[in-house]
C-alpha cells in the first residue's frame, strides 16, 4: 500500500507525457504537411508557367507555310495535338494525368538556329 | 558379467532425466507442448510462439543445461542479446523497415488514438501494485497492455528480469488472441450507428513527408524520453531505410533475414527463461490475469477516445479504429476492419485503422520510456 501514491503519480504523469509527446508529434506532422503543401503548390505554379512557356511556344512566323489554326478560339484538334505531344515527351511509365486548361501565344524567344532545326524535324515527320 | 551389465544399465537409468526429473519440469514440458500445439495447429503468432515454446521445453529438460541461466550452455550465450538489450531494438529495426507510416502521416490525429490505447499499461500498473507486486514488477506487467512483444521484453529485462518468461508468454499469447479479445469490447462500447461510419479517403502522402517523418520522430521522442531512444530510433532507422529508397538491399535484409534471425534467438532465449521454479508460481497466474486486464483496458481506451472524436467531428470518425491503437500490427487493424464490415459490409476501415495501429507502436515505446525513466 506504500506504493499507491507512486502508482497514481506514475499513471497520471505517464498518460500526460504520452499524450503530450504524441500531440506534439501530431502537430509537427500537421505543420510540416502544410509547409510542404505550400512549397509544392509554389513549385507546381512555377512548373506550370515553365510548361506553358515550352509547350505553348508556337512560332508566329508567316513564312513557315504551316497550317496553324487561328488562335483566340478553342480548337479541340489543337488541344489534342498538344496533349499528344506532351504525353509523347513524357516517360512511358509516367502515370501522371494532364488537363489543358488554357493556351495562349507568347513572344518568340528561341534562337533562329533552334527554330530552323525544329522546322526541319517537323518537315521530316510530315 | 551379467550383474555388471545390469548395474551399468541401472546406473544409466538412475542418472537419466526420466528418474531425476521433477514433476514441475514434466508439467512445464506439457505447457511447452501445449504452446507448440497453439502455434502449429491454431497458428497463434507462430513466428514467435513456436521458438518461445521450444525454449520453454529446452529450459525444463532435466540436466540438459539449456535454460537461459545455465552458464556455458548454448542458450545462455544467445540470451546475452536479451540481457544486454540488443534484440528488441533490432526487432524494431525490422518492424520499421516493414511499416508504412503513410496512413498516420495522412491523418496525424490518429496519434491521439495510439496514446489513448496506452491507458491499459498505466491502469494495470496500479492494479499490480495493489496486488502486492513491487513497482518494478508492476511496470513490467503493465507493459503487456502495449501489445508489443519487443517493448514488453525490453522493459521487463530492465525492470524485472525474473518475470521475463511469464511476461513474454502472456504478451505474445494475448497478441495472438487479439481477434478474440477485442471484438466484444469494441461492440460493447459502440453503437451500431457508430460502427457503420464510413470515413473519408486518406490523402496520398508524398515521399518527402515519409522521409522526414522518421527523422522528426527520432529527434522528438529521444529528446523527450532518452530511455525510449533505443526502441524508437531503431524503429525509425528501419523506416528511413524503407522510405529513402536508396538502400533497398539493407531495407530488404532488415525486413527479412535480419529480423528472422533475431526472432529465432529472441524467441528461444526468452522461452528458455521459463524454468519451472520461475514459472510455476502464483505470480505467473497473476501476470496472466493482469495482462488480460491491461490488454482489455488498452482496447477500451482507444475505442473511448474514438467515440470522443466521433462526437467532436460530427460523426466523421469511426470509433472502431481506436482499438487498433494497442499496437499488435497489423492484427489489431484487421480486427477494426472486420468488426466495421460486420456493421456495414461496404465499409473499408483497414487503412484508417493502420494510422492508430502504427501510432500505438510509437505510443507504447514512449510509455516504455516513461516506465524506465521513473522506475529503473
Amino acid at each position: 500500500m506504500d506504493n499507491i501514491p507512486l502508482a497514481l503519480n506514475l499513471t497520471f504523469v505517464g498518460m500526460t507525457v504520452v499524450f503530450i509527446a504524441l500531440i506534439l508529434l501530431s502537430f509537427i506532422i500537421f505543420i510540416s504537411t502544410k509547409f510542404l503543401a505550400v512549397k509544392k503548390n509554389g513549385r507546381a505554379k512555377k512548373n506550370t508557367t515553365k510548361d506553358e512557356a515550352s509547350i505553348l511556344e508556337i512560332d508566329d512566323d508567316e513564312d513557315m507555310n504551316l497550317d496553324i489554326p487561328a488562335f483566340g478560339r478553342p480548337d479541340e484538334e489543337l488541344v489534342s495535338v498538344m496533349m499528344a505531344a506532351i504525353k509523347a515527351g513524357m516517360s512511358p511509365e509516367s502515370q501522371c494525368s494532364l488537363r489543358i486548361k488554357s493556351f495562349r501565344r507568347i513572344e518568340q524567344s528561341s534562337p533562329v538556329w533552334n527554330r530552323a532545326g525544329r522546322l526541319e524535324q517537323i518537315a521530316k515527320k510530315l | 558379467m551379467f550383474w555388471q551389465f545390469t548395474n551399468t544399465i541401472a546406473d544409466l537409468v538412475n542418472a537419466s532425466g526420466f528418474v531425476r526429473g521433477q514433476w514441475t519440469q514434466y508439467l512445464m514440458i506439457i505447457v511447452a507442448c501445449l504452446l507448440i500445439y497453439l502455434a502449429v495447429v491454431k497458428k497463434y503468432e507462430p513466428l514467435l510462439l513456436l521458438p518461445i515454446a521450444f525454449g520453454v521445453l529446452l529450459a525444463n529438460l532435466p540436466f540438459a543445461n539449456l535454460s537461459s541461466y545455465d552458464e556455458k550452455g548454448l542458450i545462455y550465450y544467445l540470451y546475452q542479446g536479451v540481457k544486454l538489450g540488443i534484440y528488441p531494438p533490432l526487432i524494431f529495426l525490422g518492424i520499421g523497415a516493414m511499416t508504412d507510416f503513410g496512413p498516420l502521416i495522412a491523418n496525424p490525429k490518429s496519434l491521439l488514438l495510439g496514446a489513448a490505447a496506452q491507458l491499459g499499461i498505466f491502469t494495470t500498473f496500479i492494479g499490480a501494485v495493489l496486488l502486492g507486486y513491487t513497482p518494478k514488477e508492476a511496470g513490467a506487467i503493465g507493459i503487456i497492455g502495449g501489445a508489443d512483444g519487443p517493448t514488453a521484453i525490453f522493459v521487463t529485462n530492465n525492470l524485472a528480469p525474473h518475470l521475463l518468461g511469464s511476461i513474454a508468454i502472456a504478451a505474445y499469447s494475448y497478441m495472438a488472441l487479439v481477434p478474440i479479445i477485442q471484438p466484444p469490447i469494441m461492440k460493447l462500447l459502440t453503437t451500431k450507428k457508430e460502427r457503420q461510419v464510413v470515413m473519408e479517403q486518406l490523402r496520398p502522402v508524398s515521399k518527402l513527408e515519409k522521409v522526414i517523418f522518421p527523422i522528426f520522430v527520432t529527434i522528438l521522442v529521444s529528446f523527450f524520453l532518452p530511455d525510449a531512444a533505443p526502441l524508437v530510433s531503431m524503429l525509425m532507422l528501419g523506416n528511413l531505410f524503407r522510405e529513402s529508397g536508396v538502400v533497398e538491399r539493407i531495407s530488404k535484409t532488415a525486413q527479412n533475414e535480419m529480423i528472422n534471425i533475431i526472432t529465432i534467438f529472441l524467441g528461444v532465449s526468452v522461452g528458455a527463461t521459463a524454468k519451472a521454479e520461475n514459472f510455476l508460481t502464483p505470480r505467473t497466474l497473476g501476470i496472466i490475469v493482469l495482462g488480460l486486464f491491461a490488454f482489455s483496458l488498452g482496447t477500451a481506451g482507444g475505442v473511448l477516445l474514438g467515440k470522443v472524436m466521433y462526437w467532436l467531428t460530427g460523426g466523421k470518425v469511426n470509433p472502431l479504429i481506436g482499438s487498433a491503437g494497442v499496437s499488435a500490427v497489423p492484427m489489431a487493424a484487421r480486427v477494426s476492419q472486420k468488426v466495421g464490415q460486420e456493421a456495414n459490409p461496404g465499409n473499408f476501415l483497414l487503412m484508417h485503422a493502420m494510422g492508430p495501429n502504427v501510432a500505438g507502436v510509437i505510443g507504447s515505446a514512449v510509455a516504455a520510456g516513461i516506465l524506465l525513466s521513473m522506475l529503473k
